[in-house]
């Protein structure tokens, strides 16, 4: 079985690189024109790489197994959570290629920071 | 014969295991280079980039900030009368409001959105960028020259600066529109 916390502090790790890069297209689509083609780009780019990431989280909690009881089930729904999230953030990552609207740009904000605190719990939570 | 099948099926599990912990290796593998592509493969957006033009726009707002309503020549005066520590505080307080007015309008479609980490380097270069026109706007007008004494030269810049500053990040902020 894999270690789990390490798993998870990689997952961890790729996403902050990743969250840096969604950070830079916040600011962009805040800024540039609806129709700025290096914006789109880089909006479809990160959803691939989150798509990725969603997998491999995944793949990789099912190492959970080797949880106690009570903690498996809060990881698994933290876990849950963060992948709902990612999906979301991938749906909004979409769409702001397709249209950069101030509602949408301020969702992928909100999104980005919700999960890098819900990685930040369950990474708390196997801690413990 | 019950013994012979539970052997089978522990077996089959174990076979289960080792295929999922083989995978979660390749995952484990795959998320490293995962990270690595992402941080090679993107680079910066132009936006996020210091350019020419975003030097040249912050040295015509500079050189409007210093030279408009001969703003360097009140500055001179003032540099008689303000102490070097004081001088040191204009040069402080000209970053703080460099910072503040770039932070609060340099965000246009969500005004609640703000990204820090991008504001140091920005602010940087408006900075040094304002320092530079000043010095350089003083020279021309001949209110410094290579003979100045340092403590004169650094006086008269801070009490200049402030203007500057607010001129080179006005033309920066108002450039990105473009």
């Amino acid at each position: 079985m894999i270690d789990l916390p390490a798993y998870l502090r990689q997952v961890h790790g790729t996403y902050s690189a990743i969250a840096t890069k969604i950070e830079e297209l916040v600011l962009v689509l805040n800024e540039s024109r609806e129709d700025d083609p290096h914006s789109k780009a880089l909006a479809l780019r990160i959803e691939k790489f989150l798509g990725s990431l969603q997998q491999s989280i995944t793949i990789g909690t099912r190492a959970a197994r080797s949880l106690p009881q009570e903690k498996r089930k809060q990881f698994l729904t933290l876990v849950k959570v963060e992948l709902d999230q990612i999906k979301e953030l991938r749906a909004f990552l979409t769409l702001s290629a397709k249209s950069p609207k101030p509602e949408v740009i301020a969702k992928i904000h909100a999104l980005y920071q919700e999960i890098s605190t819900e990685m930040n719990r369950s990474e708390a939570l196997l801690r413990t | 014969m019950a013994k012979k099948k539970k052997k089978t099926v522990t077996k089959q599990v174990l076979k289960e295991e080792e295929k999922i912990e083989l995978l979660q290796q390749k995952e484990l593998e795959s998320l490293q280079q995962l990270k690595k592509e992402v941080e090679k493969n993107i680079g910066p957006h132009p936006l996020t980039k210091i350019t020419k033009s975003d030097i040249g726009r912050s040295t015509v707002g500079a050189l409007i900030g210093t030279i408009g309503h001969f703003a360097f020549f009140y500055g001179a005066e003032l540099a008689e009368r303000i102490s070097f520590h004081r001088a040191t505080l204009l040069y402080l307080f000209s970053i703080v409001v460099c910072f503040f007015f770039m932070y609060y309008s340099g965000f246009r479609k969500v005004k609640e959105i703000k990204v820090l980490r991008f504001i140091p380097i920005r602010m940087a270069v408006v900075y040094i960028i304002s320092i530079f026109v000043v010095i350089i706007s003083l020279a021309i007008f001949g209110f410094v020259d290579s003979s100045s004494h340092f403590e004169y030269i650094y006086k008269i810049v801070a009490s200049t600066l402030l203007l500057s500053v607010l001129g080179a990040s006005t033309a920066d902020i108002l450039g990105k529109e473009e």
